[in-house]
């Protein structure tokens, strides 16, 4: 491989994990809010609220029902007022995120339910407030299940970031339909694919990782955190 | 004072009742035993003492303040003056033991200068140091309750609520257990209210037992007085019947549960700790004149605490010196009465 062919995949590979990262950044960053509302709004929740639970999911449903060759294309307008172009790696992360935030939101919502009600209302119980059940026991209790969440939707934004190279987004996919589509360059290709896939391994290890040292609580790892954490 | 007052309280779920015109009161110190059969309405009744469930009439007043009456803001306050231990604990799995109790110092608002010492003292309390920084997961179930226990009392709670603390121990666990309630109750003169279904619970703890039948309370005695057969509820009889089925069969069939004329009472009683060195039954006889034989005695050998457990039958009938019995084993139970003859 030329040194120029070499640095074209170097800045396509950085494109793609800029557009993935702060995608999923966003995703986290609105997504779990949702999932948080969602949870405490639900029948027998900390704040039950039929109304925002039906209608914030059904737009949550809704947004996740659109294709999303096609919300790269609704979104242009958006992403215009945004970020001033629809085109390039900035301007992919508007529609990238737009399905993330959803996508997330649905995923994160399954870990906070799995928190054994009985732990909830014992803290309730005990005299704690709504903010302190869902800042000491939903969110804490639900973690290990939230960083796997944030595994899938990375490697999921993986193939979504790819895709986004049709509308021009630059990164990997946008390599791939250059040069594999229009020229017919299979090695090319198929460099694009391979790398695709180790960056999703490597996320998957990496989640994977982080989920067990937390899932496990007698990991020597995290016991060296908290002692130090705690001589501080 | 009135630690706790519960007057005229009823409850009814979906239009039925669960509990009818519960009328209580419990004194500052006292450990109350409440018994029931599954679904009597025990976990409920405690559920409307903190507040959680509301009433549908009547009223519950903790040191004097009405439950009902209070803003939400007071009433979360008021909770944090109750300590609550469950059958399953519910301790959070994402904190270490040190977490789970400065959990309930965060929750009170006990100033951050304060809670690690607080802790440390919690800890060695209720006998786990050197345990503070393992995971619920690495504990044992009695190693568990230790930490509920340890979490209910952090905020100096005025009253201590346990759900069935016991029912998922083993006996021997229990035991210990009940050992470390009954030395908080001692040292701090804490008000503890029991809830649980086995009679042997309130026999080690409690001073006092309220027996609830289908929401009612069908009997509120002193332990002495169940001792003592008096006032006793068909259903308090039923408990007192389950306990006896580990008697030997031996004895059992030679004891008549009521009074015969000229009848010898025959005693039951547990002895642990430093107790097992007092000369009780040389004392029984310079003290009241009463001589006592020993029909039964068993040690638990695999208990870490030694205990004794004698089944013996007096010379004659004294209330004197079942008093003196009873204040010196701690657990005591008049099985029956036998034939002088035998
Ligand atoms: N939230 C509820 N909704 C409807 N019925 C309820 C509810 N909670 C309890 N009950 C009913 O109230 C009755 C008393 O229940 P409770 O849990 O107080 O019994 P308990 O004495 O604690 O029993 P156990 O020993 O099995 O714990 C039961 O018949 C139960 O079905
Ligand atoms: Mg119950």
């Amino acid at each position: 491989m030329s040194h120029q062919v070499f640095d074209m995949f170097l800045k396509a590979t950085l494109a793609t994990l800029e557009m993935v990262l702060s995608s999923a950044v966003i995703a986290v960053a609105f997504g779990l809010p949702l999932a948080i509302l969602l949870t405490v709004t639900a029948p027998g929740g900390l704040w039950p609220f039929p109304v925002i639970r039906k209608g914030l999911g059904f737009i949550i449903d809704l947004t996740r029902a659109v294709p999303f060759i096609i919300l790269l294309v609704l979104v242009i307008p958006v992403t215009r007022f945004l970020v001033g172009t629809s085109l390039g790696t900035a301007a992919a992360i508007v529609p990238i995120s737009i399905t993330a935030i959803p996508y997330f939101a649905r995923i994160a919502e399954v870990s906070l339910k799995e928190v054994d009600p009985s732990l909830i209302e014992s803290v309730r119980a005990m005299g704690g407030t709504r903010a302190k059940v869902i800042w000491s026991v939903l969110l804490p209790e639900a973690f290990p299940g939230l960083v796997t969440g944030v595994t899938v939707t990375l490697v999921t934004l993986i193939s979504a970031s790819a895709m986004a190279g049709v509308v021009g987004a630059g990164g990997l996919g946008d390599l791939a339909i250059r040069y594999g589509y229009q020229r017919f360059n299979t090695v090319m290709m198929l460099w694009v694919v391979g790398i695709l896939v180790i960056l999703t391994v490597i996320f998957q290890i990496l989640g994977n990782f982080i989920h067990n040292i937390f899932q496990n609580k007698n990991s020597v790892f995290l016991s060296i955190i908290k002692r130090a954490v705690r001589s501080t | 004072m009135s630690m706790l007052t519960v007057k005229n309280l009823c409850k009814t779920f979906d239009g039925r009742p669960v509990l009818e015109d519960i009328s209580f009161s419990i004194q500052a110190g006292e450990i109350v035993g409440i018994i029931g059969r599954s679904g009597a309405g025990k976990t409920t009744l405690l559920r409307c003492l903190n507040g959680v469930e509301g009433l549908d009439s009547g009223c519950v007043a903790i040191e004097g303040r009405e439950l009902g009456k209070l803003k939400d803001k007071e009433l979360l306050a008021l909770r944090r003056r109750i300590g609550l231990v469950f059958q399953n604990f519910n301790l959070l799995q994402s904190r270490t033991v040190y977490g789970n109790i400065l959990l309930a110092l965060e929750i009170a608002g006990i100033p951050k200068a304060q809670r690690h010492k607080r802790i440390q003292e919690l800890v060695a309390l209720v006998g786990l140091d050197g345990h503070d920084m393992k995971y619920p997961a690495q504990l044992s179930g009695g190693q568990k309750q230790r930490v509920g226990i340890a979490r209910a009392l952090a905020a100096n709670p005025a009253v201590l609520l346990c759900d069935e603390a016991t029912s998922a121990l083993d006996p021997e666990t229990t035991f210990s257990i009940l050992g470390l309630l009954r030395t908080i109750n001692q040292k701090f003169g804490l008000t503890i209210i029991l809830i649980t279904h086995e009679m042997d619970v309130i026999r080690q703890l409690a001073h006092r037992v309220i027996v609830l039948d289908q929401g009612h309370i069908v009997e509120d005695a002193s332990k002495e007085d169940l001792i003592r057969g008096q006032g006793r509820h068909e259903l308090t009889r039923a408990f007192l019947k389950e306990e006896q089925k580990g008697l030997p069969e031996r004895i059992k069939i030679l004891i008549q549960k009521d009074k015969i004329p000229e009848g010898l009472p025959v005693l039951k009683f547990t002895i642990s700790g430093e107790k097992l060195y007092n000369p009780l039954i040389s004392e029984l006889q310079k003290y009241f004149g009463i001589s006592a034989s020993i029909l039964h005695a068993s040690r638990d050998e695999c208990s870490q605490v030694k205990k004794i457990t004698q089944i013996v039958i007096l010379s004659r009938e004294d209330k004197a010196a079942m008093d003196w019995l009873l204040k010196t084993v701690g657990e005591l139970e008049v099985l029956g009465y036998v034939s002088p003859g035998i």
